[in-house]
């Protein structure tokens, strides 16, 4: 029994450790291949270091790449804190107040869920070109904040973890409504708008479709948009290609990680409540 | 509870009875305004555009229902459609496998290094796409790709497999590419669904003389059923959105540039509707009928996948 449970343990390490490889392999390689000059590059599999990455990086100083970062920082910061603001006060509204119109619009959300906002794409950039958005980040910070998941799960939130009665002595020292959201119920609340904050602004931050439909100004370019830039043209130069992905994918990538614990608890949210 | 409100606190308590309706209008009207502006308004509208014939310059013309039956006899219209269920059929059950066994053995008491190995899996989905198309294309690589060198050297194949300019072995690629992007944030759902499994089950279980497989297929699998079907809808949902990793892999790598890969054979609805519309043709009318008939398809599909999976349920 006891030699067993030692078996399975290994195997179930072992298991875990092959996909674990499969799923760090591309960054790893990613990361080699930024050191060699590109010729090398096809010649077999890089598992090691080159020693060409100072010349690579002297290539992609010609890339503003500075720029993207700022422009997807931009976008990707606005539009995960108006996400968090609108859906934190919707979802406050459907948890703790009464209206006749309330189920019906909740089932509105639940239903908009489901239907994806592709679907209305070609309509969506002709309004951004009627309202003269097109080739600003405002197409990317303002439309994404009104997200049905957010308003569905800050409702379950405040439901379970804003007491009524605090939100009642608030009433009867005279608040007006929005204080009491503001200065009682927003404190209770911040676990679930951290989270909501870091998942909007990674949906915002991968975005490609958006950006690539209503940006063309270079100056503009987001990070997705500014690797597909990159590698056209460094279509030859695949060392400095991949160097150029590295820096402009990593560091985002650690921060995400450092922050994977709360991103995960909001994901898994979704699944078990939906 | 009532402890003799205060003159000043009964007022307040009054005023606050007046307002209450009007609070909830307050705090629901910004999300609502957004979502109506920028997400129903375009989606409705394109409704329309489906019905004109529009470049985008000049006035649209009424076209009625020409779009749709344009659409019925474009063959890349059934290329997109018979693709996405392609790919609904080589992702769903590989990724919902995959999810899972990690599941199981990252929820297991005697798995070491728990939280790393949840990190590892869990970075494919936190990366962002267009970089992992242009990866993944040096990967799949005809003459110099890892995936070639792996695949020859245990002798799968006699010889390397040129990914880029076959149909199926196109699709492999870009189904390896979704499954390798989403299995770890599919494990985590599942996890999630594991741990919310009341624990007293297990030990009544197996006070009845339960062994740990049964356990697996009497209890676990059968409450994750919940966790299944979000999985597999949401999933179907993201192979219609499917976009970014075919686009990247066939317009911006070594390889040749091509509209839908070779043969139109990853060609998505996305990527119909981006290409008709904004890439090499201007056709907003055409564009938004595909959008709609895309999507009438997949929201009947994923609806009649509902209710089968509801269906057994009910016995």
């Amino acid at each position: 029994m006891i030699k067993s449970r030692y078996l399975l343990r290994i195997l179930m390490v072992v298991a875990l450790s092959i996909l674990s490889i499969i799923a760090l392999y591309p960054f790893y390689s990613m990361i080699m291949m930024g050191t060699y000059e590109a010729n090398d590059l096809f010649k077999g599999i890089k598992l090691f270091p080159g020693n060409y990455l100072k010349e690579n990086l002297t290539t992609l100083w010609s890339i503003d790449i500075a720029r993207y970062y700022l422009n997807s920082l931009i976008a990707a910061f606005g539009s995960s804190v108006l996400c968090v603001i609108v859906c934190s006060m919707a979802g406050f509204g459907f948890a703790k107040y009464k209206s006749r119109f309330k189920s019906p619009l909740f089932v509105f959300i639940l239903i908009t869920m489901m239907v994806p906002t592709q679907l209305g794409l070609v309509a969506f950039v002709m309004e951004m070109r009627t309202i003269g958005w097109i080739n600003s980040l405002l197409p990317l910070i303002i439309p994404s904040s009104a997200n049905a998941f957010g308003v569905f799960w800050m409702t379950q939130f405040v439901s379970s973890a804003v007491p009524d009665e605090v939100l009642e002595s608030g009433r009867i020292d005279g608040c007006s409504e929005f204080r009491i959201f503001l200065q009682i119920a927003l404190p209770f609340m911040m676990p679930a708008c951290t989270t909501l904050c870091l998942l909007a602004f990674l949906w915002s931050w991968n975005n490609l479709m958006v950006p690539l439909t209503v940006i063309s100004s270079d100056k503009l370019f987001t990070i997705p948009l500014g690797i597909r830039q990159l590698a056209t043209s460094f279509r030859t130069d695949s060392g400095a290609q991949i160097l150029g992905l590295t820096i402009s994918t990593l560091p985002i990538l650690v921060f995400f990680g450092l922050f994977s614990k709360s991103l995960i608890s909001g994901l898994s949210a979704a699944a078990v409540k939906g | 509870m009532n402890i003799g409100y205060s003159d000043r606190q009964a007022r307040a308590l009054r005023k606050y009875k007046g307002k209450k309706n009007n609070a909830f209008y307050l705090f629901v009207s910004p999300y609502f305004l957004i979502y109506v502006s920028f997400s129903l308004f375009p989606i409705i509208y394109t409704f329309y555009i489906s019905l004109t014939k529009w470049n985008g310059f000049d006035a649209p013309v009424f076209y009625g229902l020409k779009n749709y039956l344009d659409l019925f006899k474009d063959e890349r219209f059934y290329n997109a459609l018979g693709n996405t269920l392609i790919f609904m059929l080589m992702i769903i059950p590989i990724q919902i496998a995959l999810g899972m066994v990690i599941a199981f053995i990252l929820s297991s008491k005697i798995t070491p290094a728990k939280n790393a190995f949840r990190l590892f899996n869990f970075l494919p989905y936190l990366t962002t796409p267009v970089a992992l198309g242009i990866i993944f294309g040096i990967m799949f690589d005809y003459q110099f790709g890892i995936i070639n060198s792996i695949i020859t050297g245990l002798g799968i194949a006699r010889e390397n497999i040129n990914f880029m300019s076959r149909p199926w072995p196109a699709r492999i690629m870009v189904s390896f590419v979704g499954i390798w992007r989403y299995y770890g944030y599919t494990s985590i759902l599942f996890l999630a669904g594991l741990t919310n499994i009341n624990p007293e089950l297990y030990e009544a279980a197996e006070i009845d003389g339960v062994n740990s497989i049964q356990k697996i297929t009497k209890i676990s699998i059968p409450l994750l059923k919940p966790v299944i079907i979000f999985v597999v809808l949401t999933t179907m949902i993201g192979c219609f959105q499917m976009f970014e990793e075919p686009f990247i892999l066939f317009t911006v790598g070594s390889g040749p540039q091509m509209v839908g890969g070779p043969e139109y054979a990853c060609l998505t609805g996305m990527w119909f509707l981006y290409d008709t519309a904004f890439g090499t043709m201007m056709r907003f009318g055409y564009g938004s009928s595909i959008a709609y008939g895309m999507f009438m398809f997949i929201a009947i599909l994923t609806l009649f996948t509902y209710r089968i999976m509801k269906w057994g349920e009910r016995k």
